[in-house]
């Protein structure tokens, strides 16, 4: 799937090509978590995703918060561990939609 | 996932900086979680949550009465902070019935799983609701035993997989299932029935709603209430775990289907006395 | 709810029949929970609380199976509320796993058993499973029951524990002037372990559990093996505190003992009065708590004798605790026998003084005990 072709994607916040604005944000227990990925599928604009090779130190993978979150609080209701703080900035912060190729991925 | 590779991953070590408001928060009122054991993806904590956000909404908590059937969910009452008394396998429903009627002003409500209420406590959930005792039954539904390993129970959809049912339930060796919250439906001392699920945030946030009607219609002293609540068990249902919110849909939740089956309280959303069944 | 004395003016005795004396006992001693489902020869007390607590602002449950008879009276009693169930052994065997689990969960209540026979002795003193364990007072008629009732919920409150009291069709159905006003059995410590929800939400909600007294945070779960320990020191607690209780008559110099409980008993002491009196040096032991049965105090009675006659109305079980009382230091004879009517829970044709007094005398003579003519 492209990015062009999320179309759950459409409309959230994207200011211009190279920026996405967040509405929300988050704080995440990564030890908490116990790598379900219900908050992945259940998240609207997609701003989640799982580690790929970093464990916490129960051993599972954890998410990790991209850029364009709503604070719609569907992530907090789904996780059965309680992992997520949400919140709603009073301002939407706009910030480059990427990150330099070289930043390490977890 | 590649095309996430050059996204912009934010900070969530800690809260931000600038002004915020805080929506959601780690733990609601009235749970006290350390990290509980319950299977990764399961979900009763969901369920539970959800139920704890009500009693602390409605600013009940220093009324409220928990009385546990014996399941996994079992051990999850350590986390709660409300009075709880541990019933037996199956025997909530009549311990919850004498401690409301010896204190009527106990918030009193069971959290049972299917085995538990639909195996060996299915007289005593069908009795309590033909009765019209003011309590208020939660049925945490995942279609098996989780805690012993994943066996069939009454709610075992038909097909379905489990330990003692390898080759899937059928109705020749296993009969069919029973849909309970339609049978309570059935009787005039139930006031409120409803089935939610804990599959996604919408029926998350449905399903918190009827809690809070149940509770309701309890408080009104009009009859019983009782609230289904389908959750997922990747490990009973062999799944995985971001699979099941969608085998959830696929089987247990075809012939469960979420909605309000009866509601006779006043002031209620629904005019007629069933919605679906 | 609130207590008040009920019945007729302190002191007068009225003739009642025993199952509603029994049920006026409960009332006066402040119970204000009753649930019970039919079963002969219990249900006329639950007729009687059905009558007599709702005025009270008590309340009396028609449970749909003697399980959930028991199930409510766990959630009553829980919530601090003095608390009574009961049946006859066929629906107290029902009641065996609740009864167990309430041990552990050190929940009090009084359970009657209003049996059909002596037969189910094994039942009452060790029924459900575990180590539970549970005083068993056993009166003799209805004036005893009338006490023992109420002794039971002080009991059960003073050692929070259920306590049995073991009933039978005769008392059920025996019409005796009583007396049935409230007994003081001294002070009780406060039930500060029972629930009315008002520490929800301190960070510190209370728990009632068979699987532990403390909600458990520590990622451990529950460590069942060490509450268990724990409530075993209790009960032993309990066993060493509370005096076993039996009455014993003509023991000084008796040749031979006669040992038993309930109806029985009353007839075995009747028997051996007039045995005494006719010369024959026999004596009774009649145990009131069936357990912890009176060890020291029937070893201290058979002093003197040359044996023991156990007398019960069952093919023969409580006389296993009369043999481990005595470790084989005194010869023990059963004399007794299962006797109903043919319904099967009716008065026997065997519980007559005739019957009985000629067998203490064939127990005598098979003893060695020569008693001479006239018997």
């Amino acid at each position: 799937m492209t990015t062009a072709s999320r179309p759950d994607a459409a409309g959230v916040g994207e200011t211009d090509a190279g920026s996405i604005m967040s509405r929300g944000t988050l704080v995440i227990d990564t030890e908490a978590c116990k790598g379900c990925w219900l908050c992945i599928d259940a998240c609207p604009p997609r701003v989640l995703e799982m580690t790929t090779h970093t464990l916490n130190s129960r051993g599972y993978r954890y998410p990790v918060l991209l850029a364009g979150c709503t604070g719609c609080r569907a992530c907090s209701q789904i996780c059965p561990d309680f992992v997520f703080q949400v919140f709603k900035y009073e301002t939407p912060v706009i910030a480059p939609l990427t990150m330099p190729a070289d930043e390490p991925r977890p | 996932m590649l095309e996430f590779e050059n996204r912009r991953i934010v900070d969530t070590s800690r809260p931000p900086e600038v002004p915020v408001k805080l929506v959601d928060d780690f733990t609601p009122e009235l749970i006290d979680v350390g990290a509980h054991h319950l299977c990764p993806g399961c979900g009763e904590p969901i369920a539970m949550r959800l139920v704890m956000e009500v009693l602390a909404e409605q600013e009940l908590k220093n009324r409220a009465l928990a009385v546990f059937g014996i399941g996994c969910y079992t051990a999850f009452s350590n986390n709660l902070d409300c009075e709880v008394v541990q019933a037996l396998h199956g025997r909530a429903p009549s311990v919850a019935t004498g401690a409301k009627r010896a204190d009527p002003n106990l918030v009193t409500f069971t959290v049972q799983g299917d085995g538990d209420m639909v195996n060996e406590g299915l007289q005593e959930v069908l009795h309590a609701a033909a009765r019209g005792e003011q309590i208020t039954c939660v049925l945490l539904n995942n279609g098996v035993f989780g805690e012993t390993g994943g066996h069939m129970t009454a709610t075992t959809t038909i097909g379905q997989r489990t330990k003692n049912t390898l080759e899937g339930r059928n109705t020749d060796d296993h009969g069919h299932p029973i849909r309970i919250a339609s049978l309570i439906a059935e009787l005039e001392g139930a006031a409120f029935v409803a089935r939610g699920a804990v599959n996604n945030a919408g029926n998350v946030a449905r399903t918190k709603r009827m809690v809070e009607r149940a509770i309701e219609v309890q408080l009104l002293g009009i009859g019983f209430t009782f609230v289904e609540i389908l959750t997922m068990c990747p490990t009973g249902w062999f799944v995985e775990t971001e699979e099941a919110p969608a085998y959830l849909d696929d089987t247990i939740g075809v012939a469960n289907s979420p909605g309000v089956l009866r509601d006779i309280a006043p002031d209620s959303q629904s005019s007629s006395s069933t919605t679906i069944s | 709810m609130t207590e008040t004395a009920v019945g007729t003016a302190t002191g007068t005795p009225r003739l009642m029949e025993g199952s509603e004396a029994i049920a006026e006992a409960m009332v006066v001693a402040g119970c204000r929970f009753f649930a019970g489902y039919p079963m002969t020869p219990f249900t006329e007390i639950l007729e009687s609380m059905a009558e007599k607590l709702p005025p009270l602002g008590g309340v009396c449950m028609n449970a749909e199976s003697e399980l959930e008879a028991i199930g409510m009276a766990w959630g009553a009693a829980a919530t601090g509320t003095r608390t009574a169930t009961g049946s006859t052994g066929q629906g107290l065997a029902l009641m065996q796993e609740s009864l167990a689990e309430l041990t552990l969960a050190r929940i009090p209540m009084l359970v009657i058993n209003m049996a059909r026979s002596q037969a189910d002795y094994f039942q009452a003193t060790r029924g459900g499973h575990g180590d539970s364990r549970r005083i068993v007072l056993a009166p003799m008629d209805v004036s005893e029951a009338v006490e023992l009732t109420q002794l039971g919920f002080h009991l059960a409150d003073l050692y929070r524990n259920p306590v049995m009291v073991y009933g039978d069709y005769y008392i059920a159905h025996t019409y005796e002037s009583v007396v049935v006003e409230r007994r003081d059995f001294g002070p009780l410590p406060a039930k500060d372990w029972a629930l009315d929800g008002s520490s929800g939400g301190t960070g510190a909600a209370k728990l009632l559990s068979p699987l532990g007294d403390y909600k458990q945070r520590d990622d451990v779960g529950y460590d069942l093996a060490d509450y268990y320990a724990r409530v075993e020191v209790e009960l032993t607690a309990m066993e060493t505190d509370f005096a076993p209780m039996a009455e014993t008559g003509f023991v000084e110099d008796a040749e031979v003992v006669v040992v038993a409980f309930g109806t029985p008993g009353k007839f075995v002491r009747y028997c051996v009065t007039e045995l005494r009196a006719e010369g024959a040096k026999v004596g009774f032991v009649r145990p009131i708590s069936l357990y912890p049965f009176p060890t020291e105090v029937l070893r201290e009675a058979v002093r003197t004798a040359r044996a023991v006659a156990v007398y019960e109305n069952s093919a023969g079980q409580m006389i296993d605790d009369v043999r481990l009382a005595l470790l084989g230091t005194v010869p023990v004879e059963f004399i007794g026998g299962l006797t109903m009517d043919s319904s099967a829970f009716g008065v026997g044709p065997d519980l007559q003084v005739p019957i009985i007094k000629q067998r203490i005398v064939d127990a005598c003579r098979s003893a060695g005990y020569e008693l001479g003519e006239g018997f």
